[in-house]
């Protein structure tokens, strides 16, 4: 934002209080103006003329130039002509006014250089003091020990679910393996199954959430299948999409490896197909496309789902930001899965989600939406 | 002269076997699900709430521990799991703990995790638990875990990596620990790094001895 223009030579309005220059002074005439035409009207590059006969020019929305005659303006009427005799002391020749305006624009610019150092160094200076710690993660932190503290016990109800339901799918149902023995469970049992496992991914992405560091940690990174994490998760959305009746298509071949940390990079495929089957209509599709590429793994998942403003496409990825049209539509969620999902595609995989919308579906309304990443087959941590 | 290779062979056992063989041991304030799936899988699994023999612990009477960080072995150390687990790693160099919690999340926990043999989150399900149990039961009967471990408790203190080695495999399969000690002198000044290298060695004849027994009914 511009600044007020000190010593500048001109008469001059800033932010509608008139200031006279230091050359030249407000003449008499402005004085008793009462239409003030100069304040008004949109930022110009070229110089108009006023009811008294006076140029005028708006540099910007907070400043204009006024109550001067510039030499080499046409005269318009005999009245023009008496105001240049009456106001000679205020005329000036075009190359002075356009010297004066680009001196002030250069001005600002060093000034706005300036003030950003400055406040660069304030905050650097903080920072190093550390006073932060005490002024700002201090009063959080019980916060998060709280938000720590609730992840701890979910984690420890959801465990002795996980444990109970496997001994009673172990132990009552005939099979060569867990997968053959959990097919031949009822519909209760696998939906307790099912959300015991859905319910330990979502406290994996809020640990993410809690702490972010868990994203550079190399230690964390070992090879594994990421084809078979979509899989996964597939698995684990069937009940859900059965419910809705959705078809899920799974395209594309991979066999691929990456080396990363795999519960970091699960929350990808995760958030994907947990937002196709949330936001998706009843009867639609959802498909996903899993295809090694080179030195890396096209992934997307596509589905219809509420509109993304193209302002919005960059603010989706920002924590706890949810799309108006998502917003109307689900009441649940806090917005915060594509912010980690965009995270550990940055921070950890040197990667970029990115989110397209095309065609309408046939009752017009929602779009079909596409969210995809290349995936690099070793982490940018590495 | 057949005899000879023959009796300084590591000797082997099926999985059955192992499994019959094997102790393994819960250290766990919450229940323990899971230990009747072990039990009709045919392992030896006890369950304790809290640490109920030390003694027993540090004399390396469990194969396998499977140790919660949280409100466990809490008159032993103020860091509870994780202090039992750096007191037995000292004692009983040879011991194969699962650091067993549902306190993966926090970064704080990390050093448990990254002391264990291995990891498991407490919500994992029963196959995992048996998948892990049982890599980890074929490693405690063979003689690579043994020498990999005395390998990496010498970590820089011994250069020549190759000839400790040696030292290791030999002095087991000789049945040789004290022998050992003498030999280890000459790649090593450190003399911490001697003791807990030997300790790891008795273990491991300990082991041998067993499953030659095994071998012999």
């Amino acid at each position: 934002m511009r600044t007020n223009p000190r010593f500048f030579p001109y008469p001059h309005v800033f932010k509608t209080i008139r200031y006279d220059g230091s050359i030249l002074q407000w003449p008499d005439v402005c004085q008793r103006c009462k239409s003030r035409g100069c304040e008004s009207g949109k930022t110009t590059q070229t110089i108009s003329v006023c009811e008294y006969g006076l140029n005028f020019r708006r540099v910007d929305s907070d400043l204009v130039i006024a109550g001067v005659i510039i030499k080499e303006e046409p005269i318009s009427s005999t009245s023009n002509k008496k105001v240049r005799k009456r106001y000679y002391e205020q005329i000036i020749p075009k190359s002075h006014l356009i010297s004066a305006i680009e001196t002030l624009i250069r001005q600002d610019v060093d000034e706005e250089h300036e003030i950003a150092e400055a406040k660069e160094s304030i905050i650097r200076e903080y920072v190093n003091k550390e006073q932060y710690k005490k002024e700002f993660l201090d009063p959080l932190r019980e916060e998060i020990l709280k938000g720590l503290s609730f992840v701890h016990d979910y984690k420890q109800i959801n465990s002795q679910i996980s444990q109970n339901i496997n001994v009673i799918i172990e132990t009552s149902y005939n099979g060569a393996d867990f997968a053959e023995k959990l097919t031949n469970a009822t519909f209760q049992e696998k939906a307790i199954y099912h959300a015991s496992k859905f319910l330990e991914e979502k406290l994996n992405v809020a640990r993410l959430l809690i702490n972010p560091a868990w994203l550079e940690r190399r230690e964390e990174c070992k090879p594994f299948k990421f084809h078979g994490q979509v899989i996964k998760y597939v698995r684990i959305y069937d009940s859900l999409v059965q419910r809705k009746n959705l078809t899920v298509k799974v395209t594309g071949t991979s066999r691929l490896e990456v080396l990363a940390n795999p519960t970091a990079v699960s929350v990808i495929p995760h958030t994907f197909i947990d937002n196709a089957v949330k936001y998706s209509p009843q009867n639609e599709p959802i498909e996903i496309y899993v295809q090694d590429y080179g030195d890396k793994i096209i992934f997307s998942v596509s589905s219809y789902g509420p509109q993304i403003t193209n302002k919005e496409k960059e603010l989706i990825f920002q924590a706890f930001y949810r799309g108006k049209a998502a917003k109307e539509q689900e009441e649940e969620g806090a917005g915060y899965g594509l912010y980690i999902c965009q995270q550990v595609a940055t921070e950890h995989l040197g990667a970029t989600i990115e989110v397209t919308q095309d065609g309408l579906n046939k009752k017009g309304k929602y779009f079909w939406t596409q969210f995809s990443v290349n995936v690099p087959l070793r982490a940018k941590i590495l | 002269m057949l005899d000879f290779f023959k009796k300084n062979k590591w000797p082997t056992i099926s999985s059955d076997e192992m499994r019959k063989r094997a102790r393994i041991l819960v250290i766990d304030d919450e229940e323990f699900f899971y230990q009747t799936l072990f039990k009709k899988d045919g392992y030896n699994i006890d369950k304790w709430n809290d640490v109920l023999d030390l003694q027993k612990l540090e004399s390396g009477y469990y194969d396998i521990i499977l140790l919660d960080i949280q409100g466990v072995a809490k008159k032993i150390s103020s860091d509870q799991g994780l202090g039992l687990l750096k007191h037995l790693n000292k004692v009983s160099p040879a011991q194969i703990i699962i650091a067993y919690s549902n306190a993966d999340w926090s970064l704080k926990y990390q050093e448990f995790f990254k002391l264990a043999d291995a990891t498991l989150a407490k919500g994992k399900d029963y196959i995992e638990f048996k998948q892990t149990v049982d890599l980890l039961l074929s490693r405690r009967f063979s003689i690579d875990f043994y020498i990999d471990r005395a390998v990496s408790l010498a970590g820089a203190s011994v250069v020549d990596h190759a000839k400790l080695k040696e030292i290791v495999s030999s002095s087991i399969r000789k049945n040789s620990p004290d022998k050992a000690s003498k030999q280890l002198s000459q790649i090593t000044d450190n003399k911490d790094v001697i003791e807990v290298v030997v300790r790891v060695i008795q273990v491991a004849v300990q082991i041998m001895q067993i499953l030659t027994g095994l071998n012999h009914k």
